[in-house]
């Protein structure tokens, strides 16, 4: 009881915090100097059609390293921790029911269209709403209906570790590759800028999603069949 | 400057690999994990090395091809290299300490370990707040996987508490950093800092929202613990990351922000952070398994760093400089010393996780040498002795909260620190003598006496990481010392003396003895044009007593390691306390003798309850000390004298000093240290260092005392002190059936009388005191000889198991006989010429009724000292004693030369005043003056060298008298009686000097009901329930410490919307 | 100033987004079951990231991706806030992170034979 009424209070002080600040911010009417300089500046300086492109892996690329990491370490944590031989034999959960016909052919269908699609999105990730992040989710999806649909299948562990680990390589190496021919580490510009809405344009960066792309799909791959519980 | 975004790079290319090359063998990819770590290392150095000796500024580095505001920017100044360098030395300490566990966990685990590194350091160096964000996440992400990669159960309940908390402050920190976007219009750091919007309004509450993640991030009580679980739980190298490496980064990001905050938030920041402080020292109190206990420590810590890097900005105590002194120096302080504990922890096998039940039995023995000298660095340097970072940092805050006037703060601050100390110390005695594993089963659990004594813990390879912690203490200690000036050799003599005895620790004890004299003597040389007439007084016993004692340690044989060292040690303090020139150097110089003196009490049998008391006082008084030091500007500097400005700050020093004499009231730590400390280190304390104290009241009082509110109230009240002290320090020495409690009671009460006459504040008074002093000190030394010779030979303290001991050691009985009469102040002994004097002064002063009870405390001190001689060399011998011998030479030569002195100076009393009126003399108005040999009071005379001619006289009259009457003397056999054939059930109980005095406890006992020790005892068990009630919020419920984050963050706002 | 105004300088993504984080708050306060606040604080991240993008939110302008809508030229005078676009992108990534390792440590608690509530891990107090 006493413990409700304290949630209660806690609840209510916290939106007494959140109410002026969302109610102050309001709706703006237009950009701020720092943002209208990203959107007049990014088509021009590095030929991404997509601004919030163009920010993400350019302008604050580091921070999309970081969050390259955060995944990184996720995995890592995660992999460490959910072995078959931490969680013991019986751990392993899905082997009761078998899937359904439905999943199971539609996984069929769908695993092939699912992988293009994901290669779509971060390969032009530059030009339409999408990019590397997008395009690894939408790949291990596919991954995902694979493991429903036949939960005694395994992934080939060292294939995912050496796609992850040599895509994270790649990136890394990319961002040098701009510290030594550009003006600085993670700087796309190594590569000409080419014309605003062609896909071989906004030079580096479809490379970097591109590897991006490859990493966030085998790591979450990897989350997901260490989450199934009977990884060696 | 490198360029650090390689540093980024090379780690994370290091991380995405190390799956693969772990491929080639875990050996291989350790070692490129250490070598990642080390790379960081090396950079920060070269850092350090270009801002602070080559010159170079402050740098700063865009991404990608960018600058700020549009791309994300690092900055490399000295906080940041100090920063890298401090994460990357825990992280290699710690790093080194989980070589195994690495080894046999999944990869995952050094994967996280470098991530959780780098985003530590990305904290520290970024100036971009979203990026902070994601540093943020990739510490506390690779630390949530790096706190279960070894898969101990109390880890990963722990780990997702502590996810749990770290998911709030996420949330909390991305509502802030996008307001204050929305109201600065930048995410660069110094852009949105030189924007108004985040000054008043929203924009002040988007700072909180921000300010409070970090705050949260920096476990602040009561919503710490979920850190506090973990810190416990998971492997010591994980802990000391978390406490050493993320707690720096988390600071470092605190402090960026800082330029963020107006004054509702700072203040927030120092509300909290003190809170913290004295929350997490009395929750600490309690604890009994060391590594929660260092967990309170590690919150405790890193809340006052916070509390004041804010106060500074609030208070202006001292910019810049003075926050890298004070929080840097607090912050290198705790983190080396908490990853040094950490992995002591660790390798002493005070584990109690999950491993296995085996791994808790080790902690029972005590530590190796090595151990214990690592052991208690760490300790001494957490609890901020000297000559740690944490002691100048300190002293430095103090200073400036005086400056400040800031009383209550210094109060809150000092009275943690002393909870603080207690309990760490408690820990590290615990583990020097060999009972960690039995602290760490019960909550207070104690060993059994009669237990087995398990074999010494030798912590092989997993002592070389604290080891290191620890040898980075000393040299970063040092280097801040010289930084405040603090660079008289002569101040630094004792650690250099420690040392090097330590060194050669194995070397048979006469040589180390010999090299303690020869220091002693060396160091006496070279101070000795800055001695003056009082400091030349007090140095012959202070230094000439500590050499004594060296000399005497030589009567067991043995290498006796580890008492030289520490003898050497504080008779060197002891000597820089008289030469100490600043208010600095003499804190200094007092708190290392402090420390050297705690140790050589620890060095006993029995000391642990002794020790513990002896050092929670000693710094108790330190503090107050302190307190008056800072808060009278130039004092101890050469020749100040009653000013302006001194005034109660006085009150606060003669406190200290009280303490630090064990004046009653404050006296209930030294029965157990005079008793229980080896038993030339009794006597050292209680002859030669206990006149430091006097020695720093003359002084005190001398530049003071006239200018005291209140002055002749206050002087009467200190009189009244010292003898109440004397009277009861002699009522509780007479039922004593330890010896050396006995002992021990007396110097109690003599030491009384000195303060008594220094209370009378003038020339009679003051020649009194310092006569009494020395006197004192002689026969006090040769009483503590002579029974350290005694209790060598019959192995018992206690007076009822000895007896007749006059035909086995006549040495020894004439020693304590000279020593006895020159105590009770009978002629023709110099104490007589100390009692003529004090009662002639308090008579002249006027205060008769002192002198009435005074001369009763005399005549009490005359039954313990006769029960002394009596028991002990009179009375019926013990069978089991036939074949007792004299005491070993190097017992009674000392007494000897003892000896052959106080019978010169009672011949010849001008000896000994003289010097001593000349020094007075510098102060006060003659009331006495020597007319010949006979020393003249407006109330009558001595001559010192007529009553002993007189004395020698009667007694050789007597004596002859007694030889002609002589006929026929009959040798009495001792057991021709028989006694009746009944066999008491404690047969020693029949024994005469069995409760010697049991008629006159009748008449007097309802005095010596000891009430001090009651009102300490109660004031204990007040902080500790307070820190029982405090420590109940940690409910162990993840979901409570979410309600507790929440609360605090709403609590925080509330506070500060009333700001 | 009358209601329609009061509720016409109310953002609308931020209001939903400051409510599904109180939502998620409270799940995490209030639900012990170790799921469940795993998903809570999905919940909360989503409100969070909502709060986000609410403040690069423009009325009636288009996304910052220069096609037939916006060109270069008049990029800034028709498109919204690209930052917090950019940004919310990375907090996204990070909540997953987040969402798995702990889904991952419920997983394992539970194998380790302890109950689904997290009442039954407090061994750790005081």
């Amino acid at each position: 009881m006493m413990r409700k009424v304290l949630v209660t209070l806690a609840i209510l002080g916290f939106a007494l915090a959140l109410l002026p600040l969302a109610y102050r911010a309001g709706v703006q009417d237009r950009p701020g100097a720092l943002a209208a300089g990203y959107l007049d500046d990014a088509p021009r300086e590095l030929g991404a059609a997509n601004v919030v492109t163009a920010i993400v892996v350019s302008y604050r690329g580091f921070d999309t390293l970081g969050e390259v990491a955060v995944l990184f370490a996720a995995t890592a944590g995660v992999g460490a921790m959910l072995t078959k031989k931490r969680l013991g034999p019986d751990a392993a959960s899905g082997r009761g029911t078998p899937a359904t016909e439905v999943l199971r052919t539609a996984t069929g269908l769908l695993t092939g269209l699912l992988v293009m699609f994901g290669v779509y999105i971060f390969t032009h990730g530059h030009l339409t709403p999408g990019g590397g992040f997008q395009g690894g989710v939408v790949i291990a999806t596919a991954i995902l209906l694979n493991l429903m649909s036949r939960p005694e299948s395994r992934l080939s562990h060292g294939l995912m570790t050496g796609i992850e680990s040599l895509s994270g390589a790649a990136y890394v190496a990319l961002g040098l590759l701009g510290a030594i021919f550009a003006l600085g580490f993670l700087d796309p510009r190594i590569l000409p800028i080419g014309r605003v809405g062609s896909l071989l344009s906004a030079g580096s960066v479809p490379l970097i999603y591109s590897v991006i792309g490859l990493k966030v799909g085998a790591e979450l791959s990897g989350i997901l069949e260490a989450l199934k519980g009977d990884r060696e | 400057m490198v360029n650090p975004l390689y540093l980024f790079a090379a780690s994370l290319a290091a991380a995405f690999l190390l799956p693969l090359v772990d491929k080639l063998g875990r050996r291989v990819s350790l070692a490129l994990v250490y070598a990642t770590i080390a790379a960081w290392g090396a950079v920060a150095l070269s850092y350090l090395w270009a801002l602070l000796y080559a010159g170079v500024g402050a740098r700063a580095f865009g991404t990608a091809g960018f600058v700020a505001p549009l791309a994300i920017m690092l900055r490399v100044g000295p906080e940041e290299a100090a920063g890298l360098l401090a994460i990357s030395g825990v992280g290699l300490l710690a790093a080194g300490a989980m070589r195994r566990p690495l080894a046999e966990a999944p990869i995952g685990g050094a994967m996280t370990l470098i991530t959780a590194l780098m985003g530590m350091s990305g904290i520290v160096l970024t100036r971009d707040l979203f990026n902070l964000f994601v540093f943020l996440e990739i510490a506390s992400i690779s630390t949530y996987g790096l706190i279960a990669f070894d898969d101990r159960r109390g880890a990963l309940r722990a780990g997702f508490k502590y996810m749990i908390a770290g998911g709030i402050a996420s949330a909390l920190y991305l509502i802030g950093v996008i307001y204050v976007y929305r109201f600065s219009g930048h995410l660069n750091l110094d852009m949105a800092a030189a924007a108004p919007g985040l000054f008043g309004g929203a924009g002040t509450i988007a700072v909180f929202f921000l300010l409070a993640a970090l705050l949260v991030e920096l476990k602040p009580f009561p919503a710490n613990g979920w850190a506090i679980d973990a810190y416990q739980t998971a492997d010591p190298g994980v802990s000391a990351i978390l406490s050493g490496a993320s707690a720096t980064a988390l600071l470092l990001a605190l402090w960026k922000v800082m330029p963020l905050l107006g004054e509702a938030h700072l203040a927030a920041v120092a509300g909290s952070g003190l809170a913290t402080f004295a929350a997490g020292n009395l929750a600490g109190a309690r604890q009994g398994r060391a590594r929660r206990m260092l967990g309170y420590s590690s919150v405790a810590q890193v809340g006052l760093v916070a509390a004041v890097a804010a106060l500074d900005r609030l208070l202006g105590l001292g910019g810049l400089r003075f926050t890298y002194l004070v929080a840097g120096g607090l912050l290198l302080n705790h983190l080396l010393a908490k990853t040094g504990l950490f992995l002591l922890s660790s390798a002493i096998g005070d584990d109690e996780a999950a491993r296995g039940g085996a791994a808790g039995k080790r902690g029972e023995g005590a530590l190796s040498p090595f151990g214990a000298v690592v052991a208690g660095v760490l300790a001494a340097a957490l609890v901020g002795l000297p000559p740690f970072p944490g002691f100048w940092a300190k002293w430095t805050l103090i200073q400036a909260l005086a400056g400040r006037e800031s009383w209550w703060l210094i109060a809150l601050i000092l009275g943690a620190s002393l909870v603080e100390a207690f309990y760490v110390l408690r820990w590290l005695i615990a583990i020097v003598k060999g009972e960690a594993g039995a602290l760490a089963k019960g909550e207070r659990g104690t060993i059994e006496p009669g237990a087995p004594i398990p074999a010494r813990i030798r912590l092989g390879a997993g002592a070389l990481a604290p080891a290191l912690a620890a040898a980075a203490l000393v040299v970063s200690g040092v280097m801040l010392g010289w930084n405040l000036s603090v660079s008289d050799p002569l101040l630094w003599a004792p650690f250099a003396a420690a040392a090097i005895l330590f060194a050669i620790d194995r070397a048979p004890g006469w040589l180390k003895s010999l090299l303690s004299i020869a220091a002693a003597a060396a160091f006496g040389w070279l101070a000795y044009d800055r001695l003056d007439g009082l400091r030349q007084l007090f140095a012959i016993m202070l230094l000439g007593g500590g050499a004594m004692y060296s000399f005497a340690a030589m009567y067991k044989g043995g290498a006796r390691r580890g008492l030289h060292p520490l003898l050497s040690a504080a008779t060197l303090a002891l000597g820089s306390v008289l030469v100490a020139e600043t208010p600095l150097g003499f804190f200094f110089a007092w708190e290392t003798m402090t420390l050297a003196s705690f140790l050589l009490v620890l060095r006993g049998r029995e000391s642990r309850a002794a020790a513990l008391s002896y050092i929670v006082f000693g710094l108790g008084g330190a503090f107050l000390l302190m307190v008056g030091l800072v808060a009278i500007p130039g004092a101890w500097s050469s020749g100040s004298t009653g000013s302006a400005g001194a005034g109660w700050p006085v009150f606060l020093i003669l406190a200290g000093l009280l303490v630090k004499l064990g004046a009653l009231g404050a006296h209930v730590w030294l029965p157990g240290a005079y008793a229980e400390s080896d038993d030339e280190a009794s006597g050292f304390l209680s002859s030669s260092l206990s006149k430091a104290g006097v020695f720093v009241m003359v002084v005190a009082l001398a530049a003071f005392g006239r200018v005291l509110p209140f002055q002749a109230t206050s002087m009467r009240i200190l009189g009244w002190i010292g003898l109440a002290t004397a009277l009861f320090g002699a009522l509780y020495a007479i039922y004593q059936e330890d010896i050396k409690k006995t002992l021990a009671w007396s110097s109690m009460g003599q030491i009384g009388y000195v303060i008594l006459a220094l209370a009378i504040y003038d020339q009679a008074g003051w020649t009194t005191a310092l006569y009494l002093a020395l006197n004192h000190f002689l026969y006090k030394s040769m009483l503590f000889l002579a029974i350290a010779g005694v209790i060598q030979r019959v192995g018992t303290r206690n007076m009822y198991e000895m007896g007749g001991l006059i035909k086995k050691m006549p040495f020894s009985f004439l020693s304590v006989l000279m020593a006895i009469i020159a105590l009770s102040g009978v002629p023709p002994l110099s104490g007589f010429g100390g009692k003529w004097l004090l009662y002639s002064s308090l008579l002249e002063k006027g205060w008769y009724i002192e002198a009435a009870v005074a001369f009763f405390a005399s005549a009490v001190a005359f039954l313990y000292l006769f029960r002394l001689i009596h028991t002990i060399f009179l009375g019926q011998p013990k069978p089991s004693q036939a074949m007792v011998r004299e005491a070993p030479l190097a017992l009674t030569i000392p007494q000897g030369l003892l000896m052959v002195v106080l019978f010169a100076v009672s011949a010849f009393p001008r000896l000994m005043l003289d010097p001593i009126m000349r020094v007075v003399g510098e102060a006060f108005d003659p009331v006495l003056r020597f007319e010949g040999s006979a020393l003249v009071s407006p109330l009558g005379y001595w001559d010192g060298t007529l009553s002993m001619i007189v004395t020698i006289a009667v007694f050789a009259l007597c004596f002859l008298w007694m030889i002609a009457n002589l006929h026929n003397p009959q040798t009495v056999k001792q057991f021709n009686i028989v006694y009746a054939a009944e066999r008491p059930f404690r047969p020693e109980t029949t024994h005469y000097a069995w409760n010697f005095y049991a008629p006159y406890e009748k008449a007097l006992g309802f005095l010596t009901r000891h009430r001090g020790e009651r009102f300490w005892a109660a004031v204990g068990t007040g902080v500790d329930a307070v820190g029982g009630a405090i420590r109940r919020v940690y409910t162990g419920n993840g979901q409570t410490y979410a309600l507790h984050v929440v609360l605090y963050v709403v609590a925080l706002y509330l506070l500060m919307g009333a700001l | 100033m009358n209601a329609l105004e009061v509720l016409a300088k109310i953002n609308p993504v931020a209001a939903s987004g400051a409510v599904l984080v109180l939502v998620g708050l409270w799940g995490v306060m209030a639900k012990p079951n170790l799921f469940k606040i795993a998903v809570a604080f999905s919940v909360m991240e989503t409100g969070v990231n909502l709060v986000i993008l609410s403040v690069g939110y423009i009325r009636g302008r288009t996304a910052p991706i220069l096609d037939s809508a916006a060109d270069a030229a008049s990029a800034s005078a028709r498109m919204t806030d690209p930052v917090p676009q950019a940004l919310v992108l990375t907090a996204i990534v990070i909540g997953l992170a987040v969402t798995a390792l702990m889904l991952s440590y419920a997983v394992r608690l539970k194998a380790g034979g302890g109950g689904s509530s997290i009442e039954s891990y407090g061994e750790e107090k005081w």
